[in-house]
């Protein structure tokens, strides 16, 4: 700008250097560039012959310490960065203008400062270099600003969470590495609605109330699935926030996924479909002349080892069975989930208590404890055939609290007659129990979940329960179950599973 | 903590078998049998309690045993204890007796 300044100088001999100088002065002035200084040096005489004012303000020195020192600048350069500059500036002599950008020590505060440092070459009519005219700037703010978006590019660039921000119209503006990586989006997604992404999981209501929780709240957080390139469904964590201007108005959406809760949560899912799973092999509800059972199982926050079915054998016989694996979890399940694969062969081969203990033991050694490794995995369980035509029962208990054998006349018989769990021993020594019923009895099964009460001994709670079902024995075996189950949820805390079969023998 | 009766040990084990205690319940005893001792006695008279996985390390502990050649019976029974063992059949394959002394009068009167 100066430099055209001048040349129209040179061309117009009306305006006088001073009345030139006077103009830059006013225009500075007027432009209040109060973080810009001008200034000009006259080479042959080696002096300044003009600097702006406002050099005071950039680096501390008033222009009369410029006037008279024409040395004065390469003082105010930050001593590290003084042979860097010369050394630069040394293009002016072959013709060619200089920038850079570098320190300076402001001479009144001490503080460091950064500057871009313009400076222009001017010729004389014989083509000789007789002037240099410049601009520095502060950008020590521009600087700054520059280094919190290296440190926020940087950290976006590092972080384990998957970030994403959009404009306000939704289009990508931004992802990270980790988003790519969890994705399998890069680049590509740059520039498109977030679409691609859906999972088709939710409908269009869905994303238009979190759209509405966004703008209105500021904020929404919650698990999203989304779908990643290769087709494979993800679930994260994920946090919308709206980046506002200084007058409030939406500019960005920033989209945070959550790493950890994707594994969390997938496997919490699992879990979920798992115990789905385990529910669903149980056995329906059986209604015949002679029989009526129903059953139902409370699942316990993990994974449950409990697990119940039954199986018309023939016309007049039924096997009833409910089982417990030690612990809970994966490995308790996959037992259970093995045992369910093979009871209904093992029942309809087998038909008697003994003879399905011995086949179940058998293969509990087998599988889990071949290798002498597995030697703590076992199961309690309860076996009951029903002979509907003699009205009688035979059942064994391996391990497992007594069932019990509610009689319309009030008298109840415990079932607990049997033998050690199932998988603890290479050989089990079953006894089997015999009872004889007529119409109207009632048979009831339950794992210990339901006589875990932490504050009686175990005898105590199997009698507080059998009292408890006292109460609810007329009713039929449905809902017989609604009340014990709308008790358990009033009453219990549920540590373990809970599960529990009803047979009315008519 | 064992007490010798010439062919016969005694390990006492006298706290409540939990989670916490298991792995440490499933040593001690895996050490007990190694006992060159023949008649083992296991003495839980100060345990109220004890879960399954305590239930079966002692149920393979009575198998080790015996495959050895050894018996392995529990005394000191008390009522807690009794119930829970009532109820898993533990009768069914390893000698209970109420007091340490019943379960020395038990090998030697054999």
């Amino acid at each position: 700008m100066i430099h055209k300044l001048l040349q129209k100088a040179k061309k117009d001999k009306n305006i006088s250097l001073n009345e030139l100088l006077q103009l830059i002065d006013e225009w500075n002035t007027f432009y209040n560039k109060a973080d810009q200084a001008y200034w000009l040096v006259n080479l042959a005489e080696r002096r300044f012959i003009f600097v702006s004012p406002s050099c005071e303000k950039i680096c501390g020195v008033p222009p009369e310490v410029f006037y008279r020192d024409v040395e004065a600048w390469k003082k105010v350069i930050h001593p590290e960065d003084r042979e860097k500059v010369q050394k630069r500036r040394s293009v002016l002599w072959k013709g060619s203008s200089f920038e850079d950008e570098y320190r300076i020590i402001h001479q009144q505060d001490g503080t460091v400062r950064w500057v871009l440092d313009q400076t222009f070459p001017t010729f004389d009519e014989n083509g000789k270099l007789a002037m240099l005219s410049g601009v520095v700037t502060d950008i020590t703010e521009i600087r700054k600003m520059r280094e919190k978006l290296l440190l926020a590019e940087k950290v976006y660039e590092h972080v384990p969470h998957a970030v994403l921000i959009t404009d306000e119209n939704g289009l990508i503006q931004f992802i990270n590495p980790a988003f790519t990586e969890i994705t399998g989006y890069g680049a590509e997604a740059i520039g498109l609605s977030l679409d691609f992404l859906h999972s088709g999981y939710y409908n269009e209501n869905f994303y238009q109330t979190i759209r509405k929780t966004v703008i209105e709240k500021g904020q929404w957080r919650g698990r999203l699935r989304g779908r990643r390139k290769n087709g494979e469904v993800y679930v994260q964590q994920t946090t919308i926030t709206a980046i506002h201007d200084e007058e409030g108005r939406p500019i960005f959406y920033l989209f945070i996924f959550s790493e950890n809760g994707e594994t969390i949560t997938s496997l919490k899912d699992d879990l979920k479909l798992a115990q789905e799973v385990q529910k669903r092999v149980l056995s329906k509800p059986l209604k015949t002349e002679s029989i009526d059972i129903y059953g139902m199982y409370v699942p316990s926050e993990e994974l449950g080892g409990d697990m119940y079915a039954w199986y018309q054998i023939d016309n007049d016989r039924y096997g009833i069975f409910l089982m417990d694996v030690m612990g809970h979890g994966v490995a308790a399940s996959l037992i259970c989930m093995s045992v369910r694969s093979l009871l209904n062969g093992v029942i309809r081969k087998c038909i008697y208590p003994k003879e399905v203990f011995h086949e179940l033991n058998k293969h509990m050694r087998l599988l889990y404890h071949e290798d002498g490794r597995m030697n703590t995995y076992y199961f309690t369980a309860v076996y009951v055939m029903v002979n509907t035509k003699k009205r009688f029962i035979e059942y064994a208990s391996a391990g497992h609290p007594p069932g019990f054998l509610f009689h319309k006349d009030g008298l109840v018989e415990e079932l607990d007659r049997g033998c050690a769990p199932i998988g603890l021993l290479s050989y089990l020594h079953v006894e089997t129990g015999k009872l004889n019923y007529t119409p109207g009895a009632t048979l009831v099964l339950y794992s210990d979940g339901v006589i875990e009460e932490a504050n009686h001994s175990v005898r105590a709670n199997i009698e507080m329960f059998r009292e408890k079902l006292k109460s609810f024995i007329h009713l039929e075996s449905r809902s017989m179950i609604a009340h014990m189950n709308k008790m358990f949820k009033e009453e219990y805390q549920f540590i373990d599973d809970i599960s529990l079969v009803v047979a009315k023998l008519h | 903590m064992g007490t010798q009766h010439e062919l016969i040990d005694v390990f006492v084990w006298n706290e409540d078998i939990t989670l916490n205690n298991t792995e440490q319940f499933r040593k001690a005893m895996a050490k007990f049998i190694q006992n060159p001792a023949e008649y083992l006695i296991l003495n839980m008279e100060q345990v109220k309690y004890i879960n399954s996985a305590g239930l079966g390390i002692i149920a393979d502990s009575v198998m080790t045993a015996r495959k050895q050649r050894k018996e392995l019976v529990i005394a000191g029974i008390q009522d807690s204890l009794q119930e829970i063992f009532h109820i898993v059949k533990f009768a069914s394959f390893i000698k209970l007796f109420a007091t340490e002394e019943d379960a020395i009068n038990y090998f030697y009167g054999e």
